[in-house]
């Protein structure tokens, strides 16, 4: 192999290397934004199975954070329990939490905050009936209980030997 | 006539290879989407993150366990194959880097972009039947590969042998589904060997220089596929029948275009998106603890991994481990020795040095030189080499009968198989004490006998191997 040929390689190399360069540049500064981001990382797939209620499905594992609230729904077909790291939320309201978990299973949350479906407590004893109850912020190691039309207080307090 | 004959016996050899080929890209497709589970391995969906976020937001986005300041973390709950249902990320979100710089974009660009060209928009998107899909082709290149490698350092028998267990051993087809750097570098690791041995055996400098493009190219999967560098300037300088001295010049050629074409557009890539956190992570890596322990080798040869936790016992491996050791003993030619051994031992030094956690995928790149260890054993007519051959060849069916067992109610045929084991290793100490020609052609008719039970039973497995099976097969 040549001198020249050598010198021709480290020619392309460095062309080649400098379009990479100004190749990514240009293409994240014409693509990247926080729109984009937004909308890449939050939008649900339109591939994937989706469930018509929280009793369907339920977040599986214990997370290895601290900073977990617990959300229950009572459904007629049992009690759905999972674990919710929040973290992944800047706003720590039930609201949003309980959008972002409806996001996460694919439901839709309209129907948690409509009364006539499901009643909500918050650490057990505390409902959740004005807007400004959902829009509290959470604290760490809180608690959510939704119950179905079919149970009442009565049996929450019950369930957990309140 | 004889031209008839011999081209005919030719169309049937590129017939057979082409259905090795087949059969291992169709072992390898059985249930690729769920089998290892989704969320066994979060890393995949790590890599297919970073191409796609690479291609529609101009930014890799994936998850990682490094901290920074430069860059932003968010932590999100992206539900990809139902992750959360399935328990896979044991209810954890996502720590979310941007740019996520932990490996080179090879394989986030090939597995992501295979995404985005099948209609993927969204992290979501990414799912195990999109993202493991270029893998399986990957795969089965391999085997076509590693033929070509048994082919040209051996003979054709040694390359049909090495492509068939290449093709069938449960560990392989499993782990060759997942999108992980290694399976990304693999390919081009043989490719180089081979454009390495085209370049000895015709001098011709344009095979040289594809060899370095080819290695450096590893590079951009991951920073360890340097090993792939490595082995070919150790190949270019050991196996080759020229002096040292004459070597010398090729092999600098070779580094140095290797090294170069991996390093420069890397750099180019990272200065682009982010010099401060590109650099910040090369020393997160350098830093990361050595968590591989003392005991790597031997776990090494006894634990064969898929994931950080899934193991999946091949009796294939420990027969690889067990005949490069015979085999590193045994073999003369210079050329030969280099091949078995250059790759396998530089795979070994990067395992030991570079060993963060006992991970599956660090093995990947054994694979096909442990294969190849196994087929050259084949090839062997010494005495010795036969007989260990003849209990090795015995270690396949032993280990997946035992699995097929757990599946299926064996209890008839364990009364025959505590016979037929004894009564064969009798026999083999017979053939080993004896000079007996009949009982050595005996031998080697029972050896295949073996191995093509040892092929079936494998064959057998990986179709055993569905989602409801694969949570009790560690």
């Amino acid at each position: 192999m040549s001198k020249k040929i050598i010198l021709v390689y480290f020619i392309f190399l460095i062309i080649f290397s400098l379009s990479i360069y100004f190749f990514v540049f240009y293409h994240k500064k014409n693509n990247f934004s926080p729109q984009n981001l937004q909308s890449i990382i939050f939008t649900p797939s339109s591939w994937r199975t989706k469930y018509l209620s929280p009793c369907d499905a339920i977040i599986v594992g214990e997370p290895d954070s601290s900073n977990w609230v617990k959300i229950t729904f009572h459904c007629p077909n049992g009690v759905k329990n999972s674990t919710f790291v929040i973290t992944a939320l800047k706003q720590r309201s039930w609201k949003n939490i309980i959008n972002e978990y409806a996001r996460i299973i694919g439901f839709s949350s309209s129907e948690v905050f409509d009364n006539k479906q499901w009643t909500c407590y918050s650490d057990r004893k505390t409902p959740l009936d004005t807007l400004t109850d959902w829009d509290k912020n959470v604290q760490t190691n809180e608690s959510i209980d939704c119950l179905s039309q079919k149970y009442n207080f009565q049996y929450l307090k019950q369930y957990y030997g309140l | 006539m004889v031209y008839k004959k011999a081209s005919f016996i030719s169309l049937v050899k590129v017939i057979s290879i082409l259905l090795i080929c087949f059969l291992g890209f169709n072992l390898r497709s059985y249930h690729y989407s769920s089998v290892p589970k989704p969320g066994d391995s979060l890393d995949e969906y790590a890599n297919a993150w970073s191409g796609l976020g690479l291609i529609k937001v101009g930014i890799p986005i994936g998850w990682s366990y490094l901290e920074s300041s430069i860059y932003p973390i968010v932590n999100q709950y992206i539900n990809i194959d139902n992750i959360y249902q399935t328990g896979g990320a044991n209810g954890n979100p996502f720590s979310l880097h941007y740019p996520w710089l932990d490996h080179p974009p090879g394989m986030g660009i090939l597995t992501g972009g295979f995404a985005y060209i099948k209609g993927a928009r969204v992290l979501e998107d990414a799912s195990t039947v999109v993202i493991r899909k270029p893998m399986l082709y990957l795969g089965a290149l391999n085997i076509l590969l590693l033929f070509f490698i048994g082919y040209l350092y051996f003979n054709y028998k040694t390359g049909l042998i090495a492509s068939i267990i290449y093709s069938v051993s449960p560990l392989i087809v499993v782990a060759n589904r997942l999108p992980q750097s290694e399976n990304g570098f693999v390919p081009l690791f043989l490719l180089s060997v081979i454009f390495i041995k085209l370049f000895q055996n015709k001098n011709n400098y344009l095979y040289l220089f594809f060899a370095a493009i080819i290695s450096g190219t590893g590079i951009w999967f991951k920073i360890p596929a340097l090993m792939i560098t490595i082995s070919g300037l150790l190949l270019i300088l050991f196996s080759s029948p020229n002096s040292f001295k004459k070597q010398l010049k090729p092999a600098l050629i070779f580094t140095i275009i290797a090294i170069s074409f991996g390093v420069f557009p890397l750099l180019a890539y990272g200065i682009a998106l982010n010099p401060q956190a590109f650099f910040q992570v090369l020393f997160f890596h350098s830093q990361r603890a050595y968590g591989i322990g003392l005991s790597a080798i031997y776990k090494l040869f006894t634990q064969s991994k898929i994931t950080g936790s899934i193991f999946l016992t091949d009796g294939w491996l420990v027969f690889g481990w067990l005949s490069w050791l015979i085999i590193m003993a045994s073999i003369k030619k210079q050329d030969q020795k280099s091949i078995l051994n250059i790759p396998l031992l530089v795979c070994l030094m990067f395992f030991i040095f570079l060993g963060s956690e006992f991970y599956g995928w660090y093995v990947f790149p054994f694979f096909p030189w442990l294969v190849l260890s196994i087929a050259v054993m084949f090839n062997s007519n010494e005495k010795t080499v036969l007989s260990v051959l003849s209990v090795l060849v015995t270690l396949p069916p032993q280990v997946l009968l035992s699995k097929l067992a757990s599946i299926y109610d064996f209890s008839n045929i364990i009364n025959i198989w505590r016979l037929i084991l004894p009564t064969y290793l009798l026999f083999i100490t017979i053939c080993y004490l004896n000079q007996n020609q009949i009982l050595i052609k005996i031998q080697k008719i029972l050896i295949y006998i073996w191995f093509a039970l040892a092929i079936l039973l494998s064959i057998k497995y990986v179709y055993c191997l569905s989602p409801i099976i694969w949570p009790s097969i560690n």
